[in-house]
């Protein structure tokens, strides 16, 4: 007989034939622990798709999702009250669509650039509650590219920050994209914070810091 | 999800298991791009990868209520339904897609559409520790993953002993979660 947690992968996968199954599952229902396990290897499993390059769906694709969803009536009623409101904002959508696809585009291809770089090392940015918010690249050079998973928040910045030891923090710009290329050499950290627009002297709201020396 | 002006997927989920159509459309907006990538992927066919996309957003609107935050992100619950009906579909035409050649999501020359607008950072990292596996264990533990192939049909495709694959399998997942852990930084209570 096989470890049981030497089965979860396999069961993770689907792959585990009906007897092994249900004596895992028995075990499963009885250990926490094993649970956990498992749910663990589920969230790697399911981050595989993330590889993958996303493609927009086709634009018709969520109203036949909403007509299954909502109730014929309620689905006209909004249909006809939101039909003079469509028509004004496909034309701001289009115009703004094409501005953030511009502005993905460049941020893709940015990274890109790093990544290709074999001398390119890279840390996750994480806040307070070990959450990773972004990401660091570094070069030798003394370049470094922040990497966000968001862009700011309406109606704020984000700043960065480099700190020396014993020293306060100074700030290298703000940006409200994901991508802020800056340089971190005579820094032993480097931070984010989330600001108003223009900055602040100080971090107001820090988000995390990484280690660079 | 950061919760920094956005809301969480779990608190949209919610309100979604309350009928929220609203929290559906935000969830689309999210989502929809990386499940069609998926279903693509999978099924290597436009108009099912459209209809089960469909399918699987009605699902997860349907059992929003069943989601349990303990067990699993709403992503890996998302790609669980999605995948699992693809796979369905696939067997019930009883053959593997071929690969259909202009349609290479693997091909990084092929840019089909732009990254998710939440994360462009995951699909690097995945990428690289995908690109940190031994190839046949990765190309393993993907067509397991994208086709759903059984352990026998693996050790047949791949030309392996079961053992081989079986041990290959669990050795290309653990070493993922292992990649994907990174070399994580502490210190972020302040900038």
């Amino acid at each position: 007989m096989k470890n049981l947690p030497e089965l979860l992968p396999d069961y993770a996968l689907d792959l585990l034939g009906d007897e092994e199954r249900q004596l895992l599952e028995a075990q499963l229902r009885a250990d926490p622990a094993l649970r956990r396990e498992l749910e663990d290897l589920q969230h790697t499993l399911y981050r595989l798709p993330e590889s993958l390059t996303p493609v927009t769906p086709p634009p018709g694709v969520f109203a036949k999702v909403q007509r299954r969803t909502s109730s014929r009536r309620l689905w006209l009623r909004v249909a006809a009250a939101a039909a003079i409101l469509v028509v004004l904002w496909l034309g701001s959508f289009s115009f703004n669509q094409y501005v953030q696809n511009r502005v993905l585009a460049q941020e893709q291809a940015k990274v890109s650039s790093w990544m290709s770089n074999p001398k390119a090392e890279w840390r996750l940015l994480k806040d307070s509650s070990g959450q990773s918010f972004g990401t660091m690249l570094w070069l030798p050079d003394g370049r470094c590219l922040i990497v966000l998973s968001e862009i700011a928040p309406q109606g704020k910045v984000y700043q960065a920050w480099g700190r020396r030891a014993g020293e306060n923090p100074t700030s290298l710009g703000t940006f409200s994209g994901r991508v802020f290329e800056t340089h971190y050499k005579e820094f032993q950290t480097m931070g984010v914070s989330l600001e108003p627009p223009g900055g602040s002297p100080q971090p107001t709201h820090p988000l995390g810091r990484v280690p660079v020396s | 999800m950061l919760n920094r002006g956005v809301e969480p997927d779990t608190g949209l989920l919610e309100r979604m298991a309350k009928g929220d159509e609203k929290a559906l459309e935000e969830l689309y907006r999210r989502y929809s791009a990386p499940v069609f990538a998926l279903l693509l992927r999978i099924l290597q066919a436009r108009e099912e990868a459209e209809e089960i996309l469909q399918d699987t957003f009605v699902q997860l609107y349907r059992e929003a209520a069943r989601y349990n935050p303990e067990r699993g992100g709403v992503t890996a619950f998302l790609f669980t339904i999605a995948r699992s009906r693809a796979l369905s579909r696939l067997r019930k035409r009883g053959a593997r897609p071929q690969k259909v050649e202009d349609l290479d999501l693997h091909d990084p020359e092929q840019e089909l559409g732009l990254w998710r607008e939440d994360d462009p950072e995951g699909r690097i990292l995945v990428g690289r520790a995908l690109a940190k596996l031994e190839p046949t264990d990765r190309k393993l533990l993907e067509a397991a993953f994208y086709l759903g192939y059984s352990h026998t049909e693996l050790s047949e495709r791949f030309q392996m002993p079961l053992g081989t694959v079986k041990t290959r399998i669990r050795r290309a997942l653990l070493k993922l979660r292992e990649f994907l852990g990174g070399p994580v930084a502490s210190g972020s209570e302040d900038v």
